[in-house]
C-alpha cells in the first residue's frame, strides 16, 4: 500500500442518482515513481477519473487513495488543499490564466499551497527564480517571452509553461490530461521528452491520459481505461 | 492574499470595462454626496436665516405666510398692524427691543423694506451674527437706502448712487416714484440670507413715497416734490410686521399668548425657530425625493457593475477551472468576484469623492452668486463616510450575485470545462 501512489478499489461513480454509472473500477494501482499511460477515447470516463484523483469529486462507493490518503474520508476543503499540495495538473489547452504574466502563472500554485511554496523557496530562494529555473528547463527563453501576454505564446510554449507550473514546489503526482493533443506532431515528442526528463528529475509519478496510442512509447505501463472500467459511459 | 492580488490583475486586464464601471459608480457616488451636501447646507442656511429673535408678529394669518413675508420677504401680508398696537406691545415690560418691518414696494425685483435703525442693531442671523457694513452707514437722511450684498452686486450700485423706486412689486413697473430719488448710504456685507436681496429704507421714507398716492395710483393733480416732503410730518400709520426680542426667554409663551389674544386687532405671534422647522418640513418632500433619486442612481451604478461581472463569467470559466485545479476552493472563487466588486466600488467611491470636490471647487462661486447658498468645502463628515461605507457594503452585496454564479459554475465544472 505504501508503494502505491494511486490505489482504487471497487470505485463507482455517477453524476446524478438517476444517471447510469460512468465509472466502475474494481482495481487500479499505480506505483510510486512510475510513468503511467492511461489510454482512453473521449467518453470513456477519463474526465471523471481525473476529477476523482484530484479530489474534486468523490466516488459513491469504494475507496480511492492518493499517496496513501483515502480521499473519501476528507471533506471538500481538505481535498482541495490536498490537491494543491500534492498534484500538478496539465490540461489539453487553455492552461494559463490570461491576465497573469509567464512567471506569475508558474508561481500560482505556491499561492494555494504553503507546502509547495516552501519547497520552491528551499530550491531557489525565491519563487520567481524557481519559476524561471523551471521555465528554462522547459527550454523556454524566459527573457524574451516574459514581457509578452501569455495568450500570445504558441500552444507548444503554453503547454511547456503549464508543465513548469505543474512541477513547481515538487508535487508527488503529475497528472497530464491530453497535454499533447493540441500540438503539432513534430513538437509532441519533444514536449514528452522534456516532460519525462523533468518529472524524472523531480522524482514525481506521472499519470498521462490520452486517446493517442502513438504517445505510448517510453511509459512504464499502459492502462486501457476501457478494460479496467466496467461501466459503459455513454459516448 | 492571492485572491486580492488576482482580483487586481484580472481587473487590470479588463481595463476599459472596469474604467467605465468605476466611472459610473464614481458619478453616482458624487451625485449622492453632492445632494447630501446641498441638502445639509441648505437646511443649515435655512435654519440660520434669522436668529436671536424671540417672536415675529404680524396681522393674523398663517404661521408660514407670516414667516414668508417677514423673514423671507416673499409674498404679502393680508393686513397691516396699526402703529398703536405696535407701540403698545413694544412698550411692554418684558420686551427688550423690536424691529418694525414695512414691506411693499420693490426695485428691479428686489424688495423694499421700511424699518428703523434698530434693524441694524438687533437683527441677527446665523449664529447670532450682527449685520455688518461693507461700505457706508445706516440711513441718516429721509431718502437714504441701505442695500444688501446681492442688490449691490446684481445692480452694480455703489455708495451715493441714485435709485428710483417702483411702486408695488414687479420689475420695471409702469408707475415709478420718479419724483423722489433715493441715495445709497450703505452696503451690507453678505449674509447668505434674504437680507442680501433687500433694499432697506426708513419707515418715514415709505410714507414719503406714498404721500401723494392712494389705492395704487397717483392722486390726480397732487404732486409733492422731494423738498416739500421733508417739511411734512411723515408719521407711519401702519407697519406690516415686527420682530420682538425679549428680556428673558421664559416670557416667550406668555408674550405670545398676550399678542395672540390682543384685543385691539387680530394679531399673530410666532416663534421663528418653530416656524422655520415647519416650513422646512413642507420642503422636506422635495428633499426626500432628491435623496431617493440619488440613491437609485447609486443602485443603477452597482447593478451595472453586477451585470459587467456576470457578463464576464462565461469567458472566465476556464480561468476558474484552472484556479480550481491549482487547489483554489470554490469559496475562493466566490471571494475573487466579491473582492473585484469591493475594489470596483471602493475605487468608484474614491473617484466619486474626488469628482465631488472638483465640482464643488468649480460650482461653489456660481451657486453662491446664483442661489445665495454657500457650499463650504470641508472634509467628508462622519455621515459622508458612513454613506461611502454603505455604498461599498452594497457593492459587495451586488458582487455576491455574480460571485455566487461563479461559485456554482466552478463547483459544476471542477477542473475541466467541458464545451
Amino acid at each position: 500500500m505504501s508503494t502505491a501512489i494511486i490505489q482504487l478499489s471497487d470505485v463507482q461513480f455517477r453524476w446524478r442518482k438517476q444517471d447510469p454509472l460512468v465509472l466502475d473500477i474494481p482495481e487500479l494501482k499505480v506505483e510510486v515513481g512510475k510513468r503511467i499511460f492511461i489510454k482512453g477515447p473521449s467518453g470513456s470516463g477519463k474526465t471523471t477519473l481525473l476529477n476523482l484523483l484530484g479530489g474534486v469529486s468523490i466516488p459513491e462507493a469504494g475507496t480511492l487513495s492518493v499517496m496513501g490518503m483515502d480521499m473519501t474520508t476528507l471533506n471538500p476543503a481538505r481535498r482541495d488543499a490536498f490537491r494543491a499540495d500534492h498534484v500538478g495538473f496539465i490540461f489539453q489547452m487553455f492552461n494559463l490564466v490570461p491576465y497573469l504574466s509567464l512567471v506569475d502563472n508558474v508561481v500560482l500554485p505556491c499561492h494555494f499551497s504553503a507546502r509547495r511554496r516552501r519547497k520552491a523557496l528551499d530550491r531557489s530562494g525565491n519563487l520567481e527564480a524557481e519559476a524561471r529555473r523551471l521555465l528554462k528547463h522547459m527550454e523556454l527563453d524566459v527573457t524574451s517571452l516574459a514581457s509578452r501576454p501569455v495568450s500570445l505564446l504558441s500552444i507548444g510554449q503554453q503547454q511547456r509553461v503549464a508543465a513548469a507550473r505543474s512541477l513547481i514546489g515538487a508535487p508527488a503526482l503529475i497528472i497530464a490530461d491530453e497535454p499533447t493533443s493540441s500540438l503539432d506532431s513534430d513538437v509532441q515528442r519533444s514536449f514528452l521528452d522534456i516532460l519525462f526528463r523533468e518529472v524524472g528529475e523531480a522524482g514525481a509519478s506521472l499519470l498521462f491520459v490520452s486517446h493517442d496510442s502513438s504517445m505510448e512509447a517510453g511509459f512504464d505501463q499502459t492502462i486501457e481505461l476501457a478494460t479496467i472500467n466496467q461501466a459503459t459511459p455513454h459516448k | 492574499m492571492p485572491i486580492i492580488s488576482l482580483a487586481f490583475k484580472s481587473m487590470l486586464n479588463r481595463r476599459v470595462t472596469v474604467l467605465l464601471t468605476v466611472f459610473a459608480i464614481a458619478l453616482s457616488v458624487a451625485l449622492l454626496l453632492g445632494v447630501e451636501k446641498v441638502r445639509t447646507e441648505a437646511k443649515g442656511s435655512f435654519a440660520n436665516t434669522v436668529s436671536g429673535t424671540d417672536l415675529v408678529v404680524g396681522a393674523r394669518s398663517g404661521t408660514i405666510q407670516l414667516l414668508l413675508y417677514s423673514v423671507f420677504r416673499i409674498g404679502n401680508a393680508t393686513n397691516n398692524i396699526s402703529i398703536e398696537s405696535y407701540r403698545e406691545i413694544a412698550a411692554r415690560a418684558n420686551v427688550a427691543w423690536t424691529i418694525p418691518l414695512s414691506l411693499g414696494d420693490s426695485h428691479k425685483g428686489f424688495r423694499l423694506l421700511g424699518t428703523n435703525l434698530d434693524y441694524f442693531n438687533h437683527y441677527r442671523y446665523g449664529r447670532k451674527r450682527q449685520l455688518a457694513f461693507v461700505r457706508g452707514a445706516p440711513f441718516a437722511d429721509l431718502f437714504d437706502v441701505v442695500i444688501g450684498a446681492d442688490v449691490a452686486k446684481a445692480l452694480g450700485y455703489r455708495l451715493d448712487d441714485a435709485i428710483i423706486v417702483d411702486h408695488g412689486l414687479g420689475r420695471e413697473g409702469f408707475s415709478k416714484h420718479q419724483d423722489k430719488p433715493f441715495r445709497v448710504s450703505g452696503i451690507l456685507a453678505k449674509t447668505g440670507t434674504p437680507v442680501d436681496r433687500t433694499i432697506h429704507v426708513s419707515l418715514e421714507a415709505i410714507e414719503a413715497i406714498h404721500i401723494d398716492w392712494k389705492s395704487g395710483t397717483r392722486v390726480p393733480g397732487m404732486t409733492v416734490d422731494a423738498e416739500k416732503v421733508r417739511s411734512m410730518t411723515l408719521e407711519p400709520k401702519a407697519i406690516t410686521a415686527f420682530m420682538v426680542g425679549l428680556k428673558s426667554r421664559f416670557s416667550t409663551f406668555s408674550e405670545q399668548r398676550f399678542i395672540n389674544t390682543y384685543r385691539g386687532e387680530p394679531l399673530l405671534a410666532i416663534l421663528p425657530g418653530v416656524a422655520l422647522q415647519e416650513l422646512w418640513g413642507l420642503l422636506g418632500t422635495a428633499e426626500t425625493a432628491l435623496s431617493l433619486i440619488s440613491f437609485f442612481v447609486v443602485l443603477t451604478g452597482l447593478i451595472g457593475m453586477s451585470v459587467m461581472l456576470l457578463a464576464s463569467l462565461n469567458e472566465r470559466r476556464r480561468e476558474m477551472a484552472i484556479l480550481r485545479s491549482l487547489g483554489a476552493r470554490p469559496h475562493q472563487v466566490f471571494g475573487l468576484f466579491v473582492a473585484e466588486s469591493v475594489i470596483l466600488t471602493g475605487l468608484g467611491c474614491l473617484c466619486g469623492v474626488i469628482l465631488l470636490y472638483l465640482s464643488l471647487a468649480i460650482a461653489q462661486p456660481v451657486i453662491d452668486a446664483r442661489f445665495g447658498l454657500y457650499l463650504d468645502i470641508s472634509p467628508p463628515t462622519c455621515r459622508d463616510l458612513a454613506i461611502l461605507g454603505l455604498v461599498v457594503a452594497a457593492g459587495s452585496i451586488a458582487g455576491a450575485i455574480p460571485a455566487y454564479q461563479a461559485y456554482r459554475q466552478s463547483l459544476a465544472d471542477g477542473m475541466i470545462v467541458r464545451t
